[in-house]
C-alpha cells in the first residue's frame, strides 16, 4: 500500500493541505486513492468478520448462560460482550474504508457510492442502503449493549448474566441476518467496477433508505430494557429491582423514539416536496408502533412499583416494543408490505421471520412459565411445580405440533409469509395453555385491589387501553394488503385518507385523558375536590373555544372545516361529520390540556412556597427537582399539547399551483410571489438551477426564497428542493416545478402550513421533559461532588452521543442526496377535482402511495388531464374512481372500499379496540371489587391492634419515609 | 506517579492519545489510513479482550469484579415498600389538594397500619433467619475450633452495621460462590452472623486466646503466627503454607 512514490505522493498533499485548515480534506479523492488504494482481502476480511461476530456472541451467550451458575465466569462473558462490540465496530470501521478506498469490487460500495462523491457522503453511504444500515443497526446495538455491560458492572448480580446473554443473543440473530442475507461485503459478481453507481436518491425508495436511521437509535435502546425483562423471567426475580432498572433504560429508548419519529416528520416536510411530514406510510408506521407500546408501559409501570399488578402485562408490553422493533426494522427492510412475492424473493425477510418467532416464543414461553410469580400467588411449591409441568408437557406438545405444521406448509405452499401467522397461533396458544393451566391448578387466583375507580391507576389502565388500541389499529391496516392479497388475491392501498379520518377520534381521546389523569390523584380522589380540580381546566378550555369559534374565522382558522366523506353512506357522513368538527374540539383540548398543566405546577409550587416559604422561581425549581419523573412526565406532557397545536395547523393547510415568467408576480393567500429570475450554480456532483421569488405580505418585504432543481451529473434527473419561510403563525413553503428552457416559464406549488413550526418546539419540550425525567437521582449533597459529576457526566454524555447518532444520518442525508423525485407540479382547478384526485393514487410504479392531488410526477400529470376530461364530459365522480379501480385494481384507491371482505380494514381493528375496552372495564371492576383478595393489597389490620396505636414502629416508619424520598421518586 | 492513579486513567488516557493520532493522520494523510489505524485499533482491542475472557475462565484474571449481591425480596417486603409509596403519594395528594382532609386521615390511617403490620412481618422473618444465621455461625465456629486455629478478633468493623437492609449487600467479596434464591439467601448471612456475634459474648476475643464463641477471622501460620486471612495460601510474612487452614475454610463455606 504506502509505496516510497506514495510517500513522496503523500508530502506533496500535505504541503497543499497545509493551505485547507482545518477539517477534513475535501478534494484529495483521487490523490488518496492512489495512496491507500483497495485493501485486496478486504471483503474476505469484512465477511470473515461478520461470522467471527456469530462466533463470539455465540460463545458470549454460552459463557453468560454459564455464569449464571458460577459467577467467577461473569468477568469473562463480560469480556466477551465487549469484545463481540469491539468486533462489529471494526467490521464497520472496514466497511468505511471501503467506502473511502473505492474499492467498487464489493457491491454494496459500487451501488451507493462514486469517485465524485466528498468524504462525508462516503461516510453517509455507510448507512444508504440496505445492508449497510443493518450493520448500522448492530453498530449501535453493539454500543448500547456495551454501555449497559459497563453499567451493570457489580450491579444486579443475579440479572447480569441474562441480561448479557439476551443482548448477545440478540447480536447473534442480527449477525446471522447480516453475514447470510444482507452481508455488505458481498463482491460484485462480474467483479470491480470503474466506478460506482452513486449514492442514487431516485431508483430507491427515499423513505426507505433515510427515514430508519434516525429511529435506529431508538429502536435499537429498546433492546436493553428487554433484556431486563427476559433476565427477570428467567431469573424469577419479578421484585421491582429489574423494573427501576428498566425504567430508565426504556425512558431514554422512548425519548430517541421520539426524536426519531419527529426527525422523519421533518425530514418528510423539507425533503419530499409534498407539503407534508406525515403520511401513514407502512415505514412511517413502523416507527409509530413501538413508540405505543414504549408509552404505555413507562406508564404502567407506575402501576406495578405501586400495586405489585399489571406484572404480566408489562413484560409482555416490553416484548411487543421489542417484537416492534424488530418488526418495523423488517417492514422497511423486506418490502414485504408491497407484496407478499417481494417478501418470497428477498431473503432477509425469511431471516427476519425466524428472528421475529423467536423472539415471540421465547417471551411468551418465559410468560407463561413464570404466571405463578408474576400473578402474586402465595408460593406454594407443590402447586407451581405441577403447573410447570403440565405448562412444560403442554409446550413441548405445541412445538411438536407447529414443527409438523410448518414441514407441511413449506411443502406445499413455497410461500414464506403462512410461517410468520403460524408463529402468531403458536405465541397465542401459548398464552392461553398457560392461562388454562393456571387456572386449573390456581382455581382462584389472588387479586390485589386498588382503592377507587377515580385514580390515577384507572386513568393509566385507560391509557394503556388507547395507546394500545392505537396499535392494533395501526399493526392491522399496515399489514391489511397484506392479508388482503392472501384473502382475495388483490392488494389494496390504505392511503392516508384512510388514517386521518379514523385515526383521529382515538387520538382525540388519548389527548383528552392526557389532560384527565393528571387530575386524579393515586389510589383516591375525593369527588368534591376533582370537581374542583375540573373547574379551572374547563375554565381554560371554555376560553379557548369561544376565542376559536369567535375569532377563529377573522384569523383563517375556522372552527369547522367541512369535508368529503370517504364512503358513501352514513359511515362516511358520520365520520366527515365528526371531522369536520376536530378543529374546534382539539383546540378546546389543548386549552383543557394547558390549564391543567398550568394548575399543577401552581398547586405544587403554591404548596412548597406556603411549607418553606420560598419564592416562586426556587420553588419551581425544587419542586421539579425532587419529584423529576412527576414534573418531567408534565413537561412531556406540554409537549405533546404544542405539537397537537402543530397537528391542528394542518387542517388549515392551502396549497396552490402557479406558473410564472420572470418578473411576474402572483397573489396568494396575502402574499405576493414574485418571480425573480432563474440561476444555475453547479458543483463537482451537480447542477443546481435556482429559482429567487421575492415574497411580500402588505408591502412588507419578507425576503428572497430560492426554491430549486438539483441536477445530479450521474443520475441525470432533476429533484426538486424545496424552499420554506418558517413563521410561528404559518410556514411558507415553496416546491419548485417544471422550468420551460424556452419560454422560461417555471411553475411553482405554493403551500401555506399554519403552525407547523409548532411540531416541533414541541418536541424540544417533550426532549427537555424527558432529560428531567431521567436526569440521575443523585443529589450534590448526598454523594459528594465527584460522584455527583461522575453521575450527572455519564447521563449528560450518553445524552448527547445519542442526539449525535440519531442526528446525523440526519443532517448528512439532508444536505446529500436526499430529493425527491417529483419533478412536475400539480394542477387542481375546481374543489371537484381536488376531491376526485385525492380519492386516486398515481399508479406509475415509483410514486408509492401519493394521491394524485399530491404527486407530481409526468405520469400523475397526464392521469389528472385524463380524469378532468372525464369530469368535463359530466361522468358522476364514483363511475370514475371507479373506472380507475377496475383498471389499476383496488389498491389505486386511497381509501380502501367499505365492502365486502375489505370492510375488515376498519371492522377488525375497531373490533379489536373495543374488546380491548372492554377488557380493561373488567380488569379495573375487578380490581375495585369490595371483597379482599386472598394476597396483597391493604388488609384491615389485625385483629386486637387499633390501627391508630402508637409504638415503636412509628418512629421507624417516619424514619423509613424521610430515607426513601429519593429511592423511590 | 501513584501506580493506580496512572492505572485508572489508562484506558482513557490511551483513547485520547489514540484519537490524537488518528487525528493528525487524518490532518496530514487523510481519512483512508485514519479508518486504517482505528481499524487496527478495535482488532487489537478484540484480541485484548479475548485474551481478558480466556483469563477470567481459567481463572487467572483477578478482576475486582465487586458483586452486590440481593435477595429476592419477600412478598412482605415488596407489600412493605408499596405501602411506603403509597404514604408518600398521599402526602404528596393532599398537599396539592387532590384529596380531603378526611380522606387523606382515613388513607394514611389505613396505610400507616398496613405498613407497621408488614413492617413486623418483616422484622419476624428476618428474626427466623437470623435463628438460622446464629445456627450456622456456631456451626462454623465449632468446626473451625475443631480445627484449632487461633480465633481471632471478631471482624468488628462489620459489627456494627445496623439492622441489615433487604436490598444492598456487598460484604463478600472472597467468596462470590453462592447463586440462586436459596443460596442468595445465604448470601445475605455472613453480615447477619456479623450483626450476631456481639451480642454473644464476643468481645472476650480481644486478647489472643481462643476463645470458643469467636470466629476465626485469621488463621495464624503455623511457623511464625503472623495472623493470616482465612483464605490465603501462604502467610503474608514468612511465606509458609497455609494450606490446611485453607481446606478448613473451604469446608466452613461450603456448609454455609
Amino acid at each position: 500500500m504506502l509505496s516510497l512514490a506514495s510517500l513522496q505522493g503523500l508530502k506533496a498533499t500535505f504541503t497543499s493541505l497545509l493551505g485547507s485548515l482545518p477539517g477534513l480534506p475535501s478534494e484529495p479523492v483521487e490523490v488518496l486513492e492512489e495512496k491507500f488504494g483497495p485493501l485486496r482481502s478486504l471483503p474476505v476480511f469484512g465477511t470473515w468478520g461478520l461470522y467471527a461476530v456469530i462466533a463470539l456472541a455465540g460463545l458470549g451467550f454460552a459463557v453468560s448462560l454459564y455464569a449464571a451458575k458460577r459467577p467467577r465466569f461473569l468477568p469473562a462473558a463480560r469480556n466477551l460482550a465487549y469484545a463481540t462490540c469491539s468486533l462489529i465496530l471494526f467490521d464497520l470501521l472496514l466497511l468505511a474504508y471501503g467506502f473511502v478506498s473505492h474499492d467498487f469490487r464489493i457491491r454494496y460500495v459500487a451501488k451507493y457510492s462514486d469517485r465524485s462523491m466528498e468524504v462525508k457522503y462516503l461516510f453517509t453511504a455507510l448507512w444508504g442502503g440496505q445492508d449497510g444500515s443493518l450493520l448500522w443497526w448492530l453498530f449501535l446495538l453493539s454500543l448500547y449493549s456495551a454501555a449497559c455491560v459497563w453499567w451493570l458492572k457489580g450491579k444486579y448480580r443475579e440479572l447480569q448474566p441474562y441480561v448479557i446473554a439476551t443482548l448477545l443473543a440478540t447480536i447473534l440473530g442480527f449477525g446471522v441476518i447480516m453475514a447470510f442475507a444482507a452481508n455488505p461485503f458481498t463482491e460484485q459478481v462480474a467483479g470491480s467496477a470503474t466506478d460506482g453507481e452513486g449514492l442514487n436518491p431516485l431508483l430507491q425508495n427515499i423513505y426507505m433508505i433515510i427515514h430508519p436511521p434516525s429511529l435506529y437509535t431508538g429502536f435499537v435502546g429498546c433492546s436493553v430494557p428487554f433484556a431486563f425483562g427476559v433476565a427477570a423471567l428467567a431469573t424469577g426475580r419479578l421484585d421491582e429491582e429489574w423494573l427501576r432498572a428498566v425504567r430508565k433504560w426504556m425512558l431514554f429508548a422512548w425519548m430517541f423514539l421520539s426524536i426519531g419519529n419527529v426527525l422523519g416528520m421533518l425530514w418528510a416536510y423539507e425533503e419530499l416536496g409534498w407539503g407534508g411530514y406525515w403520511a401513514w406510510d407502512p415505514v412511517e408506521n413502523a416507527a409509530f408502533f413501538p413508540w405505543l407500546t414504549a408509552s404505555a408501559f413507562v406508564h404502567s409501570i407506575m402501576i406495578q412499583e405501586r400495586f405489585r399488578i399489571v406484572k404480566v402485562w408489562n413484560v409482555v408490553l416490553l416484548a411487543i416494543t421489542f417484537f416492534m422493533t424488530i418488526f418495523g426494522t423488517f417492514l422497511t427492510r423486506s418490502g414485504m408490505i408491497k407484496s407478499v412475492h417481494a417478501f418470497a424473493y428477498s431473503n432477509i425477510g425469511v431471516f427476519f421471520t425466524y428472528v421475529m418467532l423467536t423472539v415471540a416464543c421465547v417471551s411468551a414461553a418465559l410468560i407463561v412459565f413464570r404466571l405463578p410469580e408474576l400473578k402474586n400467588v402465595h408460593f406454594d411449591h407443590q402447586a407451581t411445580k405441577k403447573y410447570r409441568d403440565l405448562v412444560g408437557k403442554g409446550l413441548v406438545a405445541l412445538l411438536v405440533a407447529s414443527f409438523v405444521l410448518v414441514v407441511i406448509i413449506r411443502k406445499t405452499t413455497p410461500k414464506m409469509g403462512p410461517i410468520g401467522i403460524l408463529g402468531g397461533v403458536a405465541v397465542v396458544a401459548m398464552i392461553v395453555l398457560g392461562q388454562v393451566m393456571f387456572a386449573r391448578v390456581y382455581p382462584k387466583a389472588a387479586i390485589t385491589r386498588i382503592d377507587a375507580l377515580l385514580s390515577r391507576e384507572a386513568a393509566f389502565v385507560a391509557n394503556n387501553w388507547i395507546l394500545v388500541g392505537m396499535l392494533l389499529f395501526v399493526v392491522v391496516t399496515t399489514t391489511f394488503p397484506l392479508m388482503s392479497e392472501l384473502v382475495t388475491g388483490e392488494s389494496v392501498t390504505v392511503g392516508p385518507g384512510f388514517y386521518n379520518r379514523w385515526m383521529t377520534p382515538l387520538g382525540i381521546a388519548l389527548f383528552a385523558l392526557m389532560g384527565v389523569a393528571p387530575l386524579l390523584g393515586w389510589r383516591k380522589t375525593s369527588n368534591a375536590l376533582f370537581k374542583r380540580a375540573f373547574i379551572y381546566p374547563l375554565a381554560v378550555m371554555g376560553i379557548f373555544a369561544v376565542a376559536h369559534i369567535a375569532l377563529g374565522k377573522k384569523l383563517g382558522f375556522p372552527p369547522i372545516v367541512e369535508n368529503d366523506p370517504i364512503y358513501p353512506g352514513l359511515l362516511g357522513v358520520i365520520l366527515a361529520k365528526w371531522n369536520s368538527i376536530v378543529p374546534l374540539v382539539l383546540f378546546s383540548l389543548v386549552g383543557f390540556n394547558v390549564g391543567v398543566l398550568e394548575q399543577e405546577f401552581r398547586r405544587g409550587v403554591q404548596a412548597r412556597q406556603k411549607a418553606q416559604h420560598e419564592g416562586l422561581l426556587t420553588a419551581m425549581v425544587r419542586l421539579v427537582m425532587r419529584s423529576r419523573r412527576r414534573y418531567g412526565g408534565y413537561f412531556v406532557h406540554l409537549g405533546i399539547v404544542v405539537m397537537f397545536l402543530g397537528f391542528l395547523g394542518w387542517t388549515y393547510s392551502v396549497d396552490s399551483e402557479v406558473a410564472l415568467r420572470p418578473g411576474e408576480s402572483v397573489e396568494f393567500h396575502g402574499y405576493t410571489f414574485k418571480y425573480l429570475q432563474e440561476r444555475t450554480e453547479t458543483d463537482e456532483s451537480k447542477r443546481m438551477i435556482f429559482t429567487d421569488i421575492q415574497v411580500t405580505k402588505g408591502g412588507e418585504d419578507l425576503g428572497v426564497m430560492k426554491p430549486a432543481k438539483f441536477i445530479y451529473l450521474r443520475q441525470k434527473m432533476p429533484t426538486s428542493e424545496v424552499a420554506i419561510r418558517r413563521g410561528f403563525k404559518e410556514d411558507l413553503y415553496i416546491s419548485p416545478g417544471q422550468i420551460n428552457a424556452d419560454t422560461k416559464l417555471a411553475s411553482f406549488k405554493l403551500h401555506v402550513n399554519p403552525l407547523t413550526s409548532w411540531i416541533w418546539v414541541g418536541a424540544l419540550i417533550l426532549l427537555f421533559g424527558s432529560v428531567i425525567a431521567m436526569w440521575p437521582d443523585a443529589t450534590l449533597g448526598e454523594v459528594g461532588v465527584a460522584a455527583y459529576l461522575r453521575t450527572a457526566g455519564a447521563t449528560a454524555a450518553s445524552l448527547a452521543l445519542g442526539l449525535v447518532l440519531a442526528l446525523t444520518p440526519m443532517a448528512a442525508r439532508a444536505d446529500g442526496g436526499g430529493s425527491s423525485s417529483m419533478s412536475g407540479n400539480v394542477s387542481m382547478r375546481t374543489p371537484q377535482e381536488k376531491s376526485l384526485f385525492s380519492q386516486v393514487l398515481c399508479m406509475c410504479g415509483d410514486c408509492d402511495r401519493l394521491p394524485l392531488s399530491e404527486c407530481t410526477c409526468g405520469w400523475a400529470d397526464n392521469m389528472r388531464a385524463q380524469l378532468r376530461t372525464r369530469l368535463a364530459n359530466g361522468d358522476a365522480m364514483t363511475s370514475i374512481t371507479d373506472d380507475y379501480a377496475k383498471k389499476y385494481g383496488v389498491k389505486a384507491l386511497n381509501v380502501p372500499p367499505s365492502s365486502g371482505f375489505l370492510r375488515a380494514v376498519w371492522v377488525v381493528p375497531l373490533a379489536l379496540v373495543g374488546a380491548g375496552g372492554v377488557f380493561a372495564v373488567f380488569l379495573v371492576r375487578r380490581w375495585t371489587r369490595k371483597d379482599d383478595g386472598a394476597n396483597g393489597g391493604p388488609t384491615p389490620d389485625a385483629p386486637g391492634k387499633t390501627p391508630d396505636e402508637k409504638d415503636d414502629y412509628d418512629a421507624k416508619l417516619d424514619d423509613e419515609l424521610r430515607d426513601d424520598d429519593h429511592r423511590l421518586r | 506517579m501513584d501506580p493506580t492513579l496512572l492505572n485508572r486513567y489508562s484506558k482513557p488516557l490511551g483513547v485520547l492519545a489514540l484519537a490524537i493520532v488518528d487525528g493528525v493522520i487524518i490532518w496530514r494523510f487523510g481519512v483512508a489510513p485514519g479508518i486504517l489505524l482505528l481499524c487496527a485499533a478495535s482488532m487489537l482491542l478484540v484480541v485484548s479482550l479475548l485474551f481478558r475472557s480466556v483469563q477470567a475462565l481459567t481463572g487467572e484474571l483477578d478482576e475486582e469484579d465487586e458483586l452486590e449481591l440481593t435477595r429476592a425480596p419477600t412478598s412482605a417486603e415488596e407489600q412493605k415498600r408499596a405501602a411506603i409509596q403509597a404514604l408518600k403519594d398521599i402526602e404528596h395528594e393532599r398537599t396539592v389538594g387532590k384529596i380531603t382532609k378526611e380522606d387523606y386521615e382515613a388513607l394514611v390511617t389505613r396505610y400507616r397500619g398496613e405498613a407497621k403490620r408488614l413492617m413486623r412481618t418483616v422484622d419476624e422473618e428476618r428474626s427466623g433467619l437470623r435463628g438460622e444465621a446464629e445456627k450456622l455461625a456456631d456451626q462454623a465456629i465449632r468446626e473451625a475450633l475443631d480445627g484449632g486455629g487461633d480465633a481471632g478478633d471478631a471482624p468488628e468493623d462489620e459489627a456494627q452495621e445496623p439492622a441489615p437492609k433487604p436490598a444492598k449487600k456487598g460484604a463478600n467479596k472472597a467468596e462470590p460462590k453462592v447463586v440462586e434464591k436459596p443460596a442468595a439467601k445465604a448470601a445475605d448471612e455472613p453480615s447477619e452472623e456479623a450483626d450476631e456475634v456481639p451480642a454473644t459474648p464476643a468481645k472476650s476475643a480481644e486478647d489472643t486466646a481462643p476463645a470458643a464463641e469467636a470466629i476465626p477471622a485469621r488463621v495464624a501460620c503455623p511457623k511464625c503466627e503472623t495472623k493470616n486471612d482465612v483464605d490465603a495460601a501462604f502467610c503474608k510474612k514468612c511465606g509458609a503454607k497455609l494450606e490446611a487452614e485453607v481446606a478448613k475454610a473451604d469446608k466452613t463455606e461450603e456448609d454455609a
